[in-house]
């Protein structure tokens, strides 16, 4: 995933030439296919292979006043890792992040069996319904978090009104629950997608044999359906965990000082506090805690789900 | 008996779960139109006048063209080479075209910020100053995989006697790729493309790093919540919301939501 891109910066022009040789033909012009890809791959070698490269690089560049200076330094590497405030920063994001996903997952499956197995003559409407709620909304959906969770919000005005309580829930908003409930809310639509498109390929017949040799429906789900589907359901936990600890939306509208995440303070190096170099090797330590954590789960998971 | 129950079921956690995904936009549309700058229930009135507030401002005015601009030319841009790429997968077996799937598929596994401040790096390191078209670089390179993707999917569904009759009548290469395949797949590269267009229309993150200032239309209402409450954010809200709806739902006449699915 993420490391396909990193995977792929090894690929130079030159080679990418090499990539057209086997169907040269006999008047030595590559195969039309290479040319019909070629606009999109220089495209992408540019403005997605440079960018990540020159971002790698800054991370052990150094900040003088407000000037950039190349450099081979571990610095910032060593200020991200063992300032206090960034570990717990660290930590939290991880954990947040985590707890999104694992909601996200089990929501999404929940979603995508209904209507994979259950609902199957309406599956084409409601999953479309899922695509739309796919493309409506980011920003809007966190900032209308916001005004739901608020003091002012519609939860604590109705509690309100209704005599349920007397002031308002605070802890609503600007914590981890609305950190987490507000990611859960605009990933659950993106982790749907694979894992249905995962369980569209476990057959019938499959689960019908089990069932017809004693397993019991719960046994089937354990031992066919959800092991053939695994594949799609980490897919879409690794998918949501990566977009979770990197998001910063969310942290800064609805997040507060509970609900901080790295996001946010890598964002605000690229702002305010002017310190590129810094905000790269955070970012980078970032997907690498996030990758070690899906390599050990996929790991874990290969021997639990099977 | 007993089946008839557990559909029920189903049923109910379906419905909470897109009760739980439609909410809140549902929510934020419906106080775009109420009297009182609240948000709180009950509403106070039906009334226009975050709408006429909002488009009072002449820098929201600008911030729409802005993003219509940039939606425009992302759409023209993913169109033609993704549609191109498309063709050379359908077409062609190799690990090379594999590891190019791969390659386009990879910034929508990035987190936007991850992006966004690597484009703004680079384009600080070549000196290239950001403006509205370099946001549209970032633009281009999150949305260029739903145009292949989309379009590889009906490419390679497309029954290929039609073409092979074409050139067996007689037809150039070129005709028969502009009256025979081109026309069985321009429905879902339209498809594709209003799916473009809806994602460019809302993103907030890569354009606000690379945009060097200048405003789309999430853009303006980030800068707007900086400053604190303002209800007009509802109704320019609203008005991304629907856009991007109704793109999609216009997409879905053309492509399956299966299509997208994979």
């Amino acid at each position: 995933m993420a490391i396909d891109a990193e995977g792929m910066a090894a690929i130079s022009p030159a080679e990418a030439d090499v990539v057209a040789m086997p169907s040269r033909s006999a008047v030595g012009w590559p195969g039309a296919w290479f040319w019909q890809v070629l606009p999109a791959t220089l495209f992408l070698l540019v403005f997605l292979v440079g960018p990540v490269v020159v971002f790698f690089l800054y991370s052990f560049w150094s900040v003088e006043g407000f000037d950039l200076v190349p450099a081979w330094t571990l610095e910032s590497y060593r200020d991200a890792l063992s300032d206090e405030i960034y570990r717990t920063l660290f930590a939290q994001t991880m954990a947040t992040a985590a707890m999104a996903a694992v909601a996200t997952t089990l929501i999404a499956y929940l979603f995508a069996h209904a209507i994979r197995f259950h609902l199957r003559r309406y599956q084409e409407p409601l999953l479309f319904l899922v695509v739309v709620a796919l493309f409506s909304g980011y920003l809007v959906r966190i900032y209308a978090w916001r005004t739901i969770l608020g003091d002012e919000g519609v939860i604590n005005s109705a509690l309100l009104t209704l005599g349920i309580i007397s002031e308002p829930l605070s802890f609503l908003l600007f914590s981890r629950i609305a950190t987490t409930i507000t990611l859960v809310n605009f990933l659950t639509p993106l982790a749907v997608l694979p894992i249905y498109a995962a369980l569209q390929n476990v057959r019938d017949e499959e689960i019908e044999a089990a069932r017809d040799l004693g397993a019991s429906a719960i046994g089937a789900f354990w031992r066919v359906t959800l092991p053939l589907a695994w594949g799609g359901v980490f897919a879409a936990f690794a998918l949501t965990f990566i977009i979770a600890a990197g998001d910063y939306v969310t942290p800064q509208l609805v997040g507060g000082t509970s609900g901080a995440m790295v996001g946010r303070t890598i964002a605000s190096t690229f702002g305010t506090a002017f310190n590129w170099p810094l905000g790269a090797a955070l970012s980078f330590l970032t997907l690498v805690f996030v990758l070690v954590i899906l390599g050990v789960l996929r790991l874990v998971s290969g021997r639990v789900v099977r | 008996m007993k089946e008839k129950g557990a559909t029920a079921i189903w049923w109910v956690i379906v419905g909470a779960i897109v009760a739980f995904l439609f909410a809140p936009v549902i929510l934020m549309f419906l106080f775009s139109f109420n009297a009182a700058p609240t948000t709180a229930l009950p509403f106070a009135g039906f009334s226009l006048r975050w709408y006429e507030a909002a488009f009072g401002d002449p820098l929201v005015i600008r911030a729409l063209l802005n993003s219509v601009k940039v939606a425009i030319v992302v759409a023209l841009f993913t169109a033609v080479t993704g549609a191109s790429a498309a063709f050379a997968l359908s077409r062609h077996r190799s690990r090379w075209l594999d590891a190019f799937t791969a390659f386009v598929t990879a910034p929508l596994i990035l987190p936007a910020l991850f992006l966004g401040i690597a484009l703004l790096s680079f384009y600080t390191q070549i000196g290239l100053k950001p403006t509205l078209w370099t946001a549209a670089i970032g633009h281009a390179l999150v949305t260029l995989p739903f145009v292949v993707v989309i379009v590889n999917a009906r490419l390679k569904g497309l029954d290929r006697s039609y073409e092979e009759a074409a050139r067996d009548l007689g037809a150039t290469a070129f005709q028969s790729f502009r009256l025979i395949v081109f026309p069985l797949v321009a429905p879902a590269l339209f498809g594709s493309v209003l799916i473009v267009v809806a994602w460019s229309f809302d993103e907030l993150v890569i354009t606000f790093f690379t945009s060097g200032g200048a405003a789309t239309l999430p853009v303006r209402i980030w800068g707007m919540l900086r400053r604190g409450i303002d209800p007009s954010v509802n109704a320019l809200a609203s008005v991304i919301l629907v856009t991007t709806i109704a793109c999609t739902l216009l997409a879905g006449r053309f492509i399956s939501g299966r299509e997208i699915a994979r």
